[in-house]
């Protein structure tokens, strides 16, 4: 009766499987239910990934019928990421042959009782029976007793490029050196561990360098690894040492986030090792290290061409930090300045210096604690001006933004913010809710997707009670000097005129602004931008 | 330096060179045979799809050409249609199929995608009773396989 159906390109596997790539799982599922010949063409793509991200999946997941799908199906199965350790102890007869990403993680809250071992050693399993496998993440595992087993797998593995293991704590000093050398074929490991307090008589010697060494027949033996970041983790007395001697043997290592060492003076070493043997390195994350001022800059310099950098929280002595990242002015591409300790003003030298900078973040999140909010660098319109005299921000290129500002009524007494020229009423006024010079840098961002401006109502200098006052609105300290609510209206609607002309602005962001923005005023000029996400507060 | 195409029912496209690069296939063989006045023929594409596919090929003819698109998030979202190609794409099925057969075959990468994404877009939020009028497919199951497969599925489906 019916004409036999046009469905050649569910036909042939490439044009399936670009289909496939952009249906969730639900539509699969109803892929496989429409017909004998449909479900024969989409079962293989329902089971390329398994996602157990629920209780009720996993339960359901063990059922009668899903498994007897599993084992017809474990050819097709590429990846799973499971909340649930159990899952590993439903793949004990079947091996997955293409397995290429193993994601198993517990929820945080569970941490007291983790996963047990004995699912590890299930992965474990895996792993030698998956040799396609590239991607190894665990969170929140009982390591206990069975980290050399890991570390064990993990070397002896041909194919994995990639391991992130969160986190395993009071590693000995021995099992520590194993898991550097274990990274020897990786390209990039993100590792939580941290060591404990033993091997306070150690040398340098090296056993695990010789041992990988001899296996790959060059002095420098983790030539593959790329990005290693320890962020996590604290390494103790002469373990820091360790980490230092295998950074050594790591050439092309292109992104670096440490761990905390103890003691903080192992860092001066760092400048030297970067400089004589990381000649690669452009990335440097360093907001979990402690060190001072001189060091950080000293290792700053060691490196060729930074590209990212991310601050450590309260640096001590800022300035000459901000002085060695002028030496990259030309490639810095990435700054995360949060709670650094930043001025203002060495924020704006950087902003008139580097031409290539694509993201600045320079304000804590929402998400983050108040305290670490206390030490982001705040512009100041008054400083700004002053310094801007013949200079100007020249990132043009900079796509994302996130920065606070203050305009006290010192500084707004001062600053004639020239409404005119952004079209609102031609009269001059002073205004200490945005300093004009701020607004007129930031209209000139044009490729500008995600803004997100902070504004400081008021400052303690650093007392313990500071922090609440940033973002607390304190209008009524001071009536006669403070704004009124409709002078802030005229002026942020100003602004929002004058960044209505940022046509790839996807995301805007006015912490602290929120009694100033005027709701018609921001659906005029929403129409402007298409599809602009704005939060205020 | 114009092209000659001729597609299967022998009608001939005068295209210009940096058009009909746009295919993968006619640059190769543009640079196996080198310089030539005679035609292209394209056995597999009637001249109603050829005629769409250069149509598509003159409007994209500027864009870079891609080049990493296996490293790519497989996972991206299909809403990301361009508006020109969204119009482009409005067509009857059969000739939606047709055009991502020709893509495929001339090896066109940016128009195979769009078709595809274009199919994955009418396959969306659809129930099976949905599809199968979408794409005139005849339910070939027994009440009792239709059962079958909602259990052996279900591990995949409330989310």
């Amino acid at each position: 009766m019916t004409t036999p159906s046009p469905t050649t390109v569910f036909d042939i596997p490439l044009i399936q499987d670009r289909i496939t790539h952009h249906l969730a799982v639900r539509d699969l599922c109803n892929c496989t239910r429409v017909s004998r010949s449909w479900n024969k063409t989409f079962k293989p793509y329902l089971w390329r990934v398994i996602n157990i991200r629920r209780r009720s999946n996993l339960d359901k997941f063990n059922s009668r019928e899903t498994q007897a799908q599993l084992r017809q199906n474990t050819c097709h199965v590429q990846e799973v990421n499971s909340n649930f350790a159990e899952i590993w102890s439903y793949f004990r007869t079947c091996p997955l042959p293409n397995l290429t990403i193993i994601r198993s993680q517990c929820f945080k809250i569970w941490q007291a009782n983790r996963a047990p071992n004995k699912y590890l050693h299930r992965i474990i399993a895996l792993m030698d029976t998956s040799p396609n496998l590239h991607t190894l993440e665990l969170q929140y595992f009982n390591y206990k007793a069975i980290e050399d087993s890991i570390f064990q797998a993990i070397q002896r593995h041909n194919s994995l490029r990639h391991i992130r293991i969160l986190r395993i704590d009071n590693v000995g000093f021995s099992k520590l050196e194993q898991v550097l050398w274990a990274m020897y074929r990786l390209e990039s490991a993100t590792l939580a561990i941290s060591g404990c307090n033993d091997g306070a008589g150690w040398q340098p010697r090296l056993t695990g360098r010789e041992r990988v060494s001899e296996l790959t027949n060059t002095p420098n033996p983790v030539c593959t690894l790329r990005a290693l970041d320890w962020s996590a983790g604290e390494l103790f007395n002469n373990s820091p040492q360790m980490f230092l001697q295998f950074l050594k043997s790591c050439p092309n290592l292109e992104r670096l986030a440490p761990p905390l060492f103890h003691p903080e003076n192992t860092y001066d070493q760092l400048g030297g090792i970067i400089a004589s043997h990381l000649r690669h390195l452009q990335e440097l994350d360093m907001h979990k290290v402690e060190m001072s001022g001189s060091v950080m800059a000293r290792t700053i310099r060691a490196c060729r061409g930074l590209r990212t950098f991310v601050s450590a929280r309260q640096q001590r002595d800022m300035a000459v930090v901000v002085d060695a990242l002028l030496r990259h002015r030309e490639t810095l591409e990435v700054l995360d300045l949060v709670n650094s300790n930043m001025s203002g003003s060495c924020l704006h030298t950087l902003l008139c210096a580097c031409p290539n900078l694509q993201k600045v973040l320079a304000m804590a999140t929402k998400r983050d604690k108040i305290y670490e909010s206390i030490g982001d660098p705040v512009l100041a319109g008054k400083e700004m001006e002053e310094a801007s005299e013949g200079s100007a921000w020249v990132c043009t290129n900079i796509k994302s933004l996130a920065v606070r500002y203050e305009h006290g009524p010192d500084s707004g007494q001062r600053l004639g913010f020239d409404n005119g020229a952004l079209g609102v009423g031609d009269e001059k006024r002073s205004t200490t809710i945005l300093p004009g010079v701020l607004v007129r840098e930031l209209s000139r961002l044009v490729q500008l997707e995600e803004l997100r401006l902070g504004r400081v109502t008021f400052r303690v200098p650093h007392t313990s009670y500071g922090s609440l006052s940033m973002t607390t609105w304190t209008e009524h300290r001071n009536p006669g000097q403070w704004p009124t609510l409709k002078e802030g209206h005229r002026t942020v609607a100003a602004m929002l005129y004058a960044l209505s002309g940022l046509k790839k602005l996807h995301t805007l962001e006015l912490r602290n602004l929120k009694e100033f923005v005027g709701e018609h005023v921001l659906e005029e000029v929403s129409k402007q931008w298409k599809g602009v996400k704005i939060q205020k507060s | 330096m114009p092209v000659t195409l001729t597609s299967l029912d022998d009608v001939k496209f005068t295209v210009d060179k940096d058009v009909a690069e746009r295919s993968i296939l006619i640059k190769n063989m543009i640079e196996d045979v080198g310089e030539s006045d005679s035609p292209i023929p394209l056995p597999n594409v009637s001249s109603a799809v050829l005629k769409k596919v250069i149509e598509y090929c003159e409007h994209h003819r500027n864009d870079p050409v891609q080049v990493q698109d296996e490293t790519d998030d497989p996972r991206k979202r299909s809403n990301d249609i361009e508006e020109w190609d969204m119009k482009f794409m409005a067509v009857d099925q059969e000739m939606l199929f047709e055009i991502i057969l020709a893509a495929n075959y001339l090896d066109i990468k940016p128009l195979l995608d769009v078709g595809c994404k274009t199919v994955a877009n009418i396959i969306k939020g659809k129930t099976p009773e949905e599809i199968r009028k979408t794409f005139n497919i005849v339910n070939d199951f027994t009440p009792e396989e239709e059962a079958q497969i909602k259990k052996e599925n279900e591990w995949a489906e409330d989310r």
